[in-house]
Formats: structure tokens, C-alpha cells, sequence
């Protein structure tokens, strides 16, 4: 709950935010699991990161975000087709760098914050309102959600792009990039952007940015997803826009192994037993109907 | 008294140690290998792409430490493909073969063509005509005439690719050695090859090469000329197998390679079969071996528990790899780029001398 959204209340309020009771727990058995002679190993899980490659820019009448569509879980791909552009507000949208559980957990939480301030504001979200909030929350945590965000929207000041780091640090930028991949697509920005361009054009970059991303950086891979957002108060998604790893034809090669296709009569019957439905549909019993007090 | 002072001191540091910045010399640049022994052939695969440890690509195209043959740098200059020989002999199949090449540090050399493998017409290039047009540069004069017969024995490592390359010069040297003390011998047998690795990986017990190897050579001690593939842990220890994989991702291709070579071998489709085994054996996986079978000799010596070939051809083997590969190459993100295969052949019906060829695939490059 942000300060916008909820009066001050007393202490019976419950508790909101994190929980950190475990953490005393955790630590003992992770202390002690190295110490004692036990070989099984008592480790925390680890969290799913997102080696990502995401992408921001300001064009001439608008916002184009950018992102590519897998994750990871160390060296493995845990996720082909993900995404990691998130909504914010209708006129805002976010792309996520860092543990996905975090981002999109930090995403949510500032997207519902800003639908209760528009009913109670009765106008338009702002971009700088969820930078603020955004920012103020990862600095709360001190770094530990790791959440690395690119802020993008359009409001009644025009087109505002926001970079904004785990620790809370944010910048407001023509073009960014952020994740794993960023040093691959800056590169692309860098050579490729100029102000005011036109929509067609910044999204072409956009896609040249993320599929350096995917080609160059092992973290990042799989499709491009792009978002619009126009001065207009449209939004134009391109959900896998850019596809150049299909698989298709490899699947198609793949025969499906016979243990996994069972036959009907597979599965031994060991015995039939039929037994006839006892009474028709529904019975209602015990209760009592009282009137309602008014 | 004196010991429990050393003691004291020895654990002093101890966790001196483990409070600081830990000595940490190994670098983990990916790659994965894998080997199939058939009956009359044998294969080494790799893919061809060396990370930094971590998400970025040193290299698409390295092969150097990945595929090197322990045969000594005199004798490795070997051998005809089959491919070179005769365009007739292999028409009937869909394979690419081109001529092995070797760099004189005796690492295979990257082929120059790849195909995908799960392209729908199987692209059969004529090897003259193709020579002709590319007109390929060879590493190696090959213009020597061919006199050797004997097949090299091949390893593949993957892992720190400094550690595979010293390890690749340290094995060859070894067998330099050999050769220059005893020149009229034969090169040596892919055990004796296989024992040498041992030697020389357990030699660094205490500072292990962090390579993890996989052999694979055409067993001459018996007249048929059976595959043999080996595989190793980085400090030593290794086992005869059918089919082996060492490197990132064997975890995802050993059991992949396992269940397309059960079914290969096996022949049979059955449901029934598969789920319960046929009813007279009654024993479940066709590559383990019954007990009273794995006893030979006079002695009564046991033979491994499981079958150090696989029974299907060359063909299908070279099929199911490169369906492993592209399979792990979509999950594994360090493994990637292309998948080179090498096949050494010992004998067919319509050929007598034993060739070596290399066949490489595509694999995603993201």
C-alpha cells in the first residue's frame, strides 16, 4: 500500500510487506549443514534470473519498449517464449530485467497502486508517479529485489522513458538499455538512434537492439516482443514480432516414443464393480432458513 | 603436544582461508562431447561453441581442443575419407561426408560445410564436384601417399579449454616419446591410449585438469575391428562404454542418447515389449548384460555389466547424436552453434580399408 492509496492507520492494521521470520531458520541450517559431518546439502532454492536483454525508446510521437523472451535457471533455458514486458497502467508499460519472481511481484504491486490512485484521482497515471513509487520501494529493499526496470509510457506531458536500477537509483532517458544483453543493444542504440525518429523506423531499431541481444549474449535468446505507446493513448503490442528460432521443423522430426502413446486396454483392469447412484440429485438436509435482520 | 599444535595451526588457517578470497584458477568455457562404438565403426561428436563461463561466446567455431587425435603427430596424417575415395559407395546415404583434416597439432580441423539436419530433402553433394567448385585449401598437404592403415585413436574434452589444450599437448608428447623410442612399433591401441589418459589426468590429483574426456577408437585386437569409447571423470577415473558424453550438458544427453540407442538396438516397437520386456529374458534395458553372461575367459573374469556396442549402423547412430545435440542445444545454454562428428570406419562390404570422415550440423545459435 503506498501513502497515496491508504490513510494512516493504527498498529491493528496487519502486517504488509515482506515476511522475515524464516530468515533466523534459514541461516541456522545452512550454518550448521556445513559444519556437521551430513552430507546432504541444505541450500535455499535458487531464484529463476532472467539474463534478459530489454530495450527503451523515445520516438516522435511515443514510446517503443523492447524485449527478448527467454529465461534462465544458471545455464539452463527455463523458459523459451516468456515476457517480460509488464503492465503498469493502460498508458504505461515496464520491462523487466533481473529475478522474474521479483520484477514481476514489484511490477504488479506498483500496477495495482496506480489503478487505486486513478479511482481516486479520477485522471490519467502519470509516468513519474510509478518511477517514484517504483524507486522508492527498491530502495526500501536496498538492492534485494532484484528487479532492473525500463519505464515507459505517455501522459499528459508527453512520451518519458525511465531507467530505474535494483537499488533504487533511476534516469530519465531518450534511449536505454538494460539486463544481460544491455552492452549488445546499446551498442545498436548507439549507432543507430537520432531524435524524433518515425514509428516504423524506431521499431526496426528496437528489433535490431533485442536480436543483437538474443545473437550475442547467452543469457538472452528465443523471440523479440515490442510494445508501442503512442501520444494518442494507443498501445500496439508485438508479441513475438520477431521470430527467428522456431523449432517447428525439429519437432516435427521428433516421433513420439511408444511407451508414451498408450493404447486404450494398456492399463491392466483387475476387477469391475458396478453399483447403482443411490437417490436423484441433490438432497438438502439440517437446513434451517432464518429471516435476515434488517 | 606437538601434533595437536600443528593441528591447531592447521586449522587456524583453514578458516583463515575460508574467510578469504578463495583461489579460484578454473574457467568452465562449456562444450560438450559425445561417442557411440558400433560394431565396425566408431563416432566422436562435439559442438563448437566456447563460452567465457558465463553468458558471453568466446568463439562459434572452435573445435581446436574439443576433437584431437592421440595418434603421434607423424601418423596422424593418415588416411583417405571415404568420401575422397569413391562418390558411388556412399550414395545411399543422406549424409554430407567430408575428408577428415588435421591441424598439425593434431586437433581436427573445422569442415567447411554444415547442414541442418532436420531439413526435409536430404542434400547429397557430389564430393568431385564439390571439391572442384570450392577448390578447398587443405590444412595439411594431403598429397602424401596414403600407407597408413591404422585408424588414430580420437578423445574429446570439454570443460577449461586451456586445461583441454595443455592436456592435448601433454598426451601427444607422451606419445611422441614413445614413437621416438620405439619407431618400428605400431601406434598405440585405443586401451593403451585410454590407460595413458588415466595416467595423465589422475598425474594432476592435486591440481586436476578441469577437462572431462571422453575416447574413442577402433579396438584392433580382435579381427572384426569393434568400436571402443571410454569415459572420464577430470581426475581419472573411466569406464568401457557403448555410448558416452562428457561436458556441460551431459546430464541432459546421456539419458536422451540412452533411450534413441535402447530403441535402435532393440528393434522393437511393442508396447507391451517396452513396458514390461519380452517375457523369456525378462530383463528390462537390452544394453545390460545377464550375469552368466558377463563371465569369460578361464580365469572367470567378469566383462562389464553393460554392452560396449551399440547395434545399430553407422547412419542411425550419426542420426540419433546429432538429435541428442539439437535437443540439448535447445536447453543448455553454453552448447550451441554446430555439432561436428567425426566417424571412423573399420571395414564395410564394399570397402576394405578403414576411413575417416567428418560430418557436421548446425545447431541454434542464440
Amino acid at each position: 500500500m503506498s501513502e497515496f492509496t491508504l490513510a494512516p492507520t493504527a498498529s491493528t492494521a496487519a502486517p504488509t510487506g515482506f515476511s522475515f521470520d524464516l530468515t533466523h531458520r534459514n541461516a541456522l541450517i545452512e550454518s550448521s549443514s556445513s559444519t556437521s559431518s551430513s552430507n546432504i546439502p541444505a541450500k535455499l532454492p535458487k531464484a529463476l534470473k532472467t539474463g534478459t536483454t530489454i530495450v527503451g525508446l523515445v520516438y516522435k510521437n511515443g514510446i517503443v519498449l523492447g524485449a527478448d523472451t527467454r529465461s534462465t535457471n544458471d545455464t539452463t533455458v527455463a523458459d523459451k517464449n516468456c515476457q517480460k514486458i509488464h503492465y503498469i497502467a493502460p498508458n504505461i508499460y515496464c520491462c523487466g530485467a533481473g529475478t522474474a519472481a521479483d520484477t514481476e511481484k514489484t511490477t504488479d504491486a506498483i500496477s495495482s497502486q496506480m489503478e487505486l490512485l486513478r479511482l481516486n484521482t479520477h485522471s490519467e497515471s502519470r509516468v513519474v508517479t510509478a518511477c517514484t513509487l517504483l524507486k522508492r520501494m527498491l530502495f526500501r529493499y536496498q538492492g534485494y529485489i532484484s528487479a532492473a526496470l525500463i519505464l515507459g509510457g505517455c501522459d499528459v506531458d508527453g512520451p518519458h522513458l525511465y531507467q530505474i536500477y535494483p537499488h533504487g537509483s533511476t534516469g530519465k532517458l531518450p534511449f536505454t538499455t538494460m539486463g544481460s544483453g544491455s552492452l549488445a543493444a546499446i551498442a545498436v542504440f548507439e549507432e543507430g538512434y537520432k531524435d524524433d525518429l518515425e514509428e516504423g523506423e524506431a521499431v526496426e531499431l528496437v528489433k535490431r537492439a533485442i536480436l543483437a541481444g538474443v545473437w550475442n549474449d547467452l543469457g538472452s535468446g528465443s523471440n523479440v516482443d515490442t510494445c508501442v505507446i503512442r501520444m494518442d493513448g494507443s498501445v500496439e503490442h508485438g508479441r513475438n514480432c520477431v521470430m527467428p528460432n522456431e523449432v517447428g521443423e525439429l519437432r516435427k522430426k521428433v516421433r513420439r516414443s511408444d511407451v508414451l502413446n498408450m493404447r486404450s486396454g494398456t492399463t491392466a483392469v483387475l476387477g469391475e464393480t458396478f453399483r447403482k447412484r443411490m437417490g436423484g440429485g441433490v438432497t438438502l438436509e439440517d437446513v434451517v432458513v432464518t429471516e435476515m435482520e434488517t | 603436544m606437538l601434533s595437536s599444535a600443528s593441528l591447531t595451526v592447521l586449522i587456524y588457517s583453514a578458516t583463515a582461508i575460508s574467510s578469504a578470497q578463495k583461489f579460484d584458477p578454473y574457467q568452465l568455457n562449456g562444450g560438450l562431447v559425445a561417442a557411440v562404438a558400433g560394431k565396425d565403426y566408431v563416432l566422436i561428436a562435439s559442438d563448437t561453441r566456447m563460452t567465457d563461463g558465463g553468458y558471453g561466446i568466446n568463439s562459434r567455431k572452435y573445435l581446436n581442443g574439443r576433437i584431437w587425435s592421440a595418434s603421434s603427430s607423424s601418423s596422424s596424417s593418415l588416411l583417405q575419407s571415404s568420401a575422397e575415395r569413391s562418390a558411388t559407395d556412399e550414395s545411399r546415404t543422406s549424409f554430407d561426408l567430408m575428408p577428415a583434416k588435421w591441424e598439425p597439432d593434431g586437433s581436427l580441423a573445422l569442415p567447411t560445410r554444415t547442414r541442418w539436419n532436420h531439413s526435409s530433402k536430404a542434400t547429397r553433394i557430389l564430393v568431385g564436384e564439390q571439391q572442384k567448385a570450392s577448390g578447398r585449401s587443405h590444412l595439411l598437404d594431403d598429397t602424401s601417399p596414403n600407407t597408413q592403415t591404422q585408424l588414430p585413436v580420437l578423445i574429446g574434452s570439454a570443460g577449461c579449454a586451456s586445461d583441454c589444450e595443455s592436456l592435448k599437448r601433454r598426451v601427444r608428447l607422451e606419445l611422441d616419446a614413445l614413437e621416438c623410442n620405439f619407431p618400428t612399433s605400431s601406434i598405440l591401441g585405443v586401451q593403451s591410449v585410454a590407460n595413458l589418459l588415466q595416467q595423465v589426468l589422475y598425474g594432476r590429483r592435486g591440481l586436476p585438469f578441469y577437462s572431462f574426456c571422453v575416447v574413442a577408437g577402433i579396438d584392433n585386437r580382435d579381427s572384426h575391428g569393434e568400436g571402443a569409447v571410454y569415459v572420464y571423470d577430470a581426475i581419472g577415473s573411466f569406464e568401457r562404454v557403448a555410448v558416452g558424453c562428457s561436458g556441460t550438458g551431459r546430464e541432459l544427453l546421456q539419458p536422451i542418447l540412452d533411450r534413441l540407442f535402447s530403441e535402435s538396438s532393440r528393434g522393437i516397437k511393442d508396447v507391451q515389449t517396452i513396458l514390461y520386456g519380452s517375457s523369456s529374458s525378462g530383463h528390462h534395458d537390452i544394453m545390460s548384460i545377464p550375469a552368466v553372461e558377463q563371465r569369460h575367459g578361464v580365469a572367470g573374469s567378469l566383462r562389464p555389466p553393460v554392452r560396449t556396442t551399440v547395434n545399430c549402423t553407422w547412419q542411425e547412430a550419426v542420426d540419433n547424436v546429432a538429435r541428442g545435440f539439437q535437443a540439448v542445444a535447445e536447453r543448455e545454454i553454453s552448447v550451441g552453434d554446430e555439432l561436428v562428428v567425426c566417424l571412423l570406419r573399420s571395414r564395410s562390404d564394399e570397402r576394405n580399408d578403414p576411413s575417416v570422415d567428418v560430418i557436421s550440423f548446425k545447431l541454434k545459435k542464440h
